[in-house]
């Protein structure tokens, strides 16, 4: 090792040309996007309704609540811009995570809705990129880029919760189909959707993570029973799904299984799915999920200034100053993630990182808001419905258990970045 | 995250450090001065006209990260680094001139504290007749100085004044700190200043942010290493029979560190990246990290202690030393309380 590195190193750096870095997204881009939402994007979906009733979930049981929401979806989808990070070929723009993040920034700045939300992209769309044959690749990811398909998530049991690997919906052969029969719950949107993504048990094995097969599941297919269930937010986001005697048929279409990956080897492809649903989990801010009244302005508009232009209660203003903090370095953590993710760099166990970070910080954020109203957040619209702050707040309560607890993504950073010892 | 170069430079600062300092160094009061200097480190943030690096800030980062995580006794970021970018971004050219070189070389290195108690009165006219009066505390490293970089004010406009310690009317009291390292008082009486000895007062503001961002850089490198020791207590020592880390309470705990020390770092490195490019966002940043610096240093610290039980309370064990330095440098360029504050501000509430 050169003990003289700093002065030679000026000498390689300049040589190489890389005294100046640069960010990765130039402003043409930002600029590019711009223009094009500003022409393209219909006006009513300018209109800054960023909140989670106005969003276009899409699929076959979807009512449009405008033409416009229609034909914004129609337009974006043309783009590729409902997956700007995805292939082309399955209707995506090629785009890098990083550019894909300055279009949702630019959409929020400009107030334009999403077009598409949905588990098929954040959640399905990467695994099949990843593990799917090329027929269910395109049977499958055009259908969620344009909207029309919407799927959910068959993944917890009520005996298989954090410890995942205990699941017990069995799946049999039945020669030309598989026989599914079981219970999943916690199962998001099931109500609304099309199909449905799970790991079931496909045999008995000494060691549980065996013997797990990740499979999709047309959910128009009789035997299978939706309950939604209520939360102390009076949502129902959630739901119970029951399988009594489904038979899945083996192929959907030439190459196109039902089954993901090989029989009996779901578990790694389940795992992928999860670091995915964890980093997309990752980008939860103080903010909330980006579509309410910021909260540095929700204070100052529920507390007030004096004089001074400081928050008149102090302890109010320590506490949200700290919160940004933490808020700050969450969001530089998921953007140095994405930027890994787009240089290739699988994350992995790192996701554990942004997705426990994240879900205390949006809790936080939601705390500090029912601080700043004080008790008229308390008090129940006239249907007995919680007021919209406490049932986002009382909702807000599920971050850190849905997607893995945050006891669970500890288990895994102890485990697998830390590597400390079992026993 | 790191461009090459980067990571070279902390590896060649690192294996050096590593070799030339540490615990055995600070309980013998061993500081580096001459051998740092002649590395290069303290021309960091020098241009090479004046026999400097021509690094960046990210790259004066890494500098005091492994500063932070060797422990050393070092004035190479308050007497240097700080100084060194003072004057090169808000000093005339004649200032340059004369006094780069010498922070480069390590020969004429100035004194700084930006989040220094006590108060100096400037009165008379800039430049030709100004006079210093007042006091100001905990100034780190001054006897290896030749003067003190003081910020001050003339009728509500900020100053950077040049003191030179053998100037009339200037006396210092020096003492050391819990760490090991070195600070003093200063007292100025009726001190006159030569003209040229005025720094154009533009500047005060990103002096603080860089002072505040280099200790909180190196604050994570104090407390990345108190975190791996007290992970090598966890992997080896048993109770009950089990190694103590198999425990889940103490799993968690640790990893909740180890999260806390992930953020730090990326939002370091978002600050480092902001003040280089002069973001708007970049005083913000810089305070934002020093207070997280300052926070989650302690908590590390205190709960790597906690983790070695008994033990960790001797003062035969390391690990009392990181809690000792970090609680310094909490002090130092303002603390986690200042910078909260400044945050607030920054957000306007």
């Amino acid at each position: 090792m050169s003990v003289t590195l700093p002065r030679r190193m000026h000498h390689a750096a300049s040589m190489a040309g890389v005294s100046k870095q640069s960010s990765g997204i130039g402003d043409d881009f930002r600029a590019s996007v711009r223009a094009w939402l500003l022409d393209n994007c219909p006006s009513a979906m300018r209109d800054g309704k960023l909140s989670s009733e106005y969003r276009c979930w899409g699929g076959r049981r979807w009512t449009f609540t405008s033409l416009a929401q229609q034909q914004w979806l129609d337009i974006a989808a043309d783009k590729g811009w409902t997956v700007p990070a995805w292939p082309p070929e399955y209707g995506g723009a090629g785009l890098s995570l990083a550019q894909r993040d300055t279009i949702a920034d630019e959409m929020r700045e400009l107030g334009i809705r999403p077009p598409l939300y949905s588990y098929g992209i954040t959640m399905l769309g990467p695994t099949l990129l990843k593990y799917g044959t090329a027929g269910q690749k395109s049977a499958h990811l055009p259908d969620i880029a344009r909207g029309k398909i919407r799927w959910c998530q068959g993944y917890s049991e009520p005996n298989a919760g954090s410890d995942l690997a205990s699941l017990a919906t069995r799946c049999e052969d039945g020669g030309d189909h598989w026989l599914i029969n079981g219970h999943k719950i916690w199962t998001s949107k099931a109500d609304q959707s099309d199909w449905l993504f799970a790991m079931v048990r496909t045999a008995k094995t000494e060691r549980k993570h065996e013997g797990i097969t990740f499979i999709l599941i047309d959910m128009s297919l009789p035997g299978i029973e939706v309950r939604p269930i209520r939360l102390i937010s009076g949502q129902s986001p959630f739901c119970e799904v029951f399988f009594s005697d489904v038979r899945v048929p083996k192929h959907y279409g030439p190459d196109n299984p039902a089954v993901v990956g090989e029989l009996g080897q779901g578990w790694p492809i389940g795992m992928y799915l999860l670091t995915h649903e964890r980093s997309s989990l990752g980008g939860y801010r103080l903010d909330g999920r980006g579509d309410e009244e910021p909260i540095v302005a929700c204070a100052i508009r529920e507390v007030g200034l004096d004089a001074g232009a400081r928050l008149k209660d102090p302890v109010l203003r320590t506490r949200l100053a700290d919160a940004l903090i933490d808020d700050a370095a969450c969001a530089a953590l998921a953007e140095k993630l994405d930027a890994d993710a787009d240089a290739g760099v699988e994350i992995g166990a790192q996701s554990s990182l942004v997705k426990y970070a994240s879900s205390q910080i949006i809790k936080r954020g939601y705390e500090l808001r029912m601080s700043f109203a004080g008790h008229d957040a308390l008090r129940c619209e006239a249907d007995g419905a919680p007021s919209a702050l406490a049932r986002n707040w009382l909702y807000s309560r599920a971050y850190t258990i849905l997607g893995g607890t945050s006891e669970i993504q500890l288990n895994v950073i102890a485990k697998r970045l830390l590597n400390l010892p079992t026993r | 995250m790191y461009t090459q170069e980067e990571l070279l430079l902390k590896e060649a600062i690192g294996d050096f450090l590593k070799a030339q300092s540490g615990p055995d160094a600070v309980r013998a009061g061993r500081s580096l001065v001459r051998e740092i200097a002649d590395m290069g480190f303290t021309g960091t943030l020098i241009d090479e006209r004046y026999q400097g690096c021509g690094l960046g800030i990210t790259a004066a980062c890494i500098v005091a990260e492994q500063v932070g995580r060797h422990l050393t006794l070092t004035p190479l970021i308050s007497a240097a680094l700080v100084p060194s970018y003072a004057i090169a971004r808000f000093g005339n050219a004649l200032q340059h001139e004369r006094w780069l070189p010498g922070l480069a070389s390590g020969a004429c290195l100035l004194a700084i504290n930006h989040g220094a108690e006590g108060g100096v009165n400037a009165s008379g006219t800039a430049p030709d007749d100004l006079r210093l009066t007042g006091r100001v505390e905990f100034i780190p490293d001054l006897s290896r100085t030749k003067a003190l970089l003081l910020p001050t004010d003339l009728a509500g406009e900020p100053l950077f004044c040049l003191v030179p310690l053998n100037e009339p009317g200037v006396v210092f009291e020096c003492y050391r700190t819990l760490d090991g390292r070195e600070f003093a008082n200063v007292e100025l009486t009726d001190v006159r200043l030569p003209s040229d000895h005025i720094v154009s007062p533009s500047g005060a503001s990103a002096v603080e942010s860089l002072g505040a961002l280099l200790y909180a850089a190196e604050q994570l490198g104090s407390a990345r290493a108190a975190f791996e020791l007290a992970s090598e207590d966890l992997k080896s020592r048993k109770q009950f029979g089990r190694l103590i880390g198999s425990f889940q309470a103490l799993q968690h705990r640790a990893a909740m560190l180890y999260t806390a020390l992930a953020t730090l770092e990326v939002l370091l490195l978002k600050a480092a990246k902001a003040l280089e490019d002069g973001a708007p966002d970049a005083p913000c940043l810089c305070s934002m990290a020093k207070a997280k610096a300052g926070r989650t240093g302690l908590e590390v610290a205190n709960e790597a202690i906690q983790f070695h039980g008994g033990a960790g309370m001797t003062d035969e064990y390391d690990i009392g030393l990181y809690l000792k330095r970090i609680a310094v440098s909490e002090r130092l360029f303002g603390d986690s309380n200042y910078h909260t504050e400044r945050v607030a501000a920054h957000h306007g509430f």
